[in-house]
């Protein structure tokens, strides 16, 4: 129990081959699988990030150009608008001038209608007075009225009575 | 006839303890084997052959378990595998460091060799601890391993130096540690098992029905395991030690 004798040497000599064993066998690929795994899940953590990098990356870029194309497309309708507005104004105003000038020509047949119309009327009733005049010089019985006063004051008799009250 | 009567109990008695003597040298003993007969004849002793057996045992599980080890997706049988051995890593690495590192196979070896050692009793096995050589020869791997480390780290003339640290005056006593430390490795794990082994022997011998049963799982299982981590431990700490 209490000796030490070759067994002492035969046990190192056990220990050093169980070491190499183990290490070969147990510890070397175990800590080998561990560590592949470690430095694989860097790996990926890595690759992630990069992805993540990436991915934001594009998203600011996306972001951008939709802020781009809603400017642009603000930009676009304010245009429009604007030029709806012009072109809305010079229809109006076309229009107006239209409505003037139809108003203007409208107004001037109107006075010429009017000019016309009165100059037809003159002539109808100095036509009429003629007749008038033929028919009171003619008299009932057809006889010429030799006599200027007789005509005058007939004339007068028979259309102004009312003024002739006024005058005498 | 009552005088006589006496006589013969004491007798009995005597002989009782004489049997149980006998059978706890007996159990005590490491039988040689065989024996190799150049040198004028090398003794192999049991413990020997009982590390042979736990080296063809170590070494046959960790190639089983070790074929289709894989990066993805681990079976079961592997995680505990890593867990465990990744377990004894991260204990060894907390202890000595990164410069450590190269050492660690060497320790895991170690622990794993006297867990096993101590727990093979239950097997019907004699501790290979129990054995003086077995202890001496590991208490003087570990001193040489604590030694090359601050060697190895510090080149030879630090190595020399580090024995008149912190002041020269404990010279003496550094040089004592060299001898002190193996020796109360060796010593503790050996008093240790051979001690709960004595115990338990009596207590088998004294009382084989259900008593020794939770005693058998402090002196065999727990106190086994608590010396292969304190041998392990106390052995880091020094290269540690060494190494600063």
């Amino acid at each position: 129990m209490l000796r030490l004798d070759w067994n002492l040497v035969f046990t190192i000599i056990n220990l050093i081959i169980l070491y190499l064993i183990l290490k070969k066998l147990l510890v070397g690929p175990v800590t080998g699988i561990i560590d592949k795994r470690q430095a694989m899940i860097k790996a990926q953590l890595d690759n992630a990030a990069e992805k993540e990098m990436q991915a934001n990356n594009l998203k600011e870029k996306y972001e951008m150009a939709l802020l781009h194309a809603r400017e642009e497309s603000n930009t676009l309708v304010e245009n429009a608008k604007d030029r709806a507005k012009a072109e809305y104004e010079q229809i109006v105003e076309d229009a107006k001038k239209e409505a003037f000038r139809v108003k203007k020509e409208a107004e001037k047949s109107i006075a010429a209608e009017k000019e016309n119309t009165v100059r037809e009327l003159e002539s109808q009733i100095a036509d009429l007075a003629i007749t008038v005049a033929e028919k009171m010089l003619t008299d009932q019985t057809g006889k010429r009225v030799e006599h200027d006063v007789t005509l005058y004051d007939q004339f007068l008799k028979e259309t102004g009575d009312t003024n002739a009250a006024d005058i005498h | 006839m009552q005088e006589r009567r006496r006589t013969e109990k004491i007798k009995k008695e005597g002989s009782y303890t004489e049997e149980l003597a006998s059978r706890l040298i007996e159990e005590l003993n490491c039988d040689t084997v065989f024996t190799i007969p150049i040198f004028g004849g090398m003794e192999v002793s049991e413990s020997v052959v009982v590390t042979w057996i736990i080296m063809a045992v170590l070494a046959l599980i960790s190639f089983c378990l070790v074929r289709n080890l894989k990066i993805e997706n681990p079976g079961k049988k592997q995680l505990i595998l890593e867990s465990a051995i990744g377990f004894l890593n991260d204990f060894f690495k907390d202890l000595l460091g990164e410069e450590g590192k190269r050492y660690i196979p060497y320790l895991i070896t170690v622990i794993i060799y006297i867990g096993i050692a101590n727990l093979i009793g239950l097997f019907g096995l004699k501790p290979p601890t129990k054995d003086l050589n077995v202890t001496a020869a590991l208490a003087i791997m570990s001193i040489f391993l604590i030694e090359y480390s601050g060697f190895y780290k510090k080149g030879l003339k630090g190595w020399l130096k580090s024995f008149a640290q912190p002041v020269p005056v404990i010279l003496p006593i550094n040089i004592l540690e060299i001898f002190i430390k193996p020796v109360s490795l060796c010593m503790r794990l050996f008093g240790n098992v051979l001690g709960s082994f004595v115990i338990m022997e009596l207590i088998k011998i004294l009382v084989p029905i259900a008593i020794p049963v939770p005693l058998s799982f402090y002196f065999d299982i727990f106190d086994g395991l608590i010396q292969a981590y304190v041998f392990v431990f106390l052995t880091a700490l020094f290269m540690k030690e060494q190494m600063e």
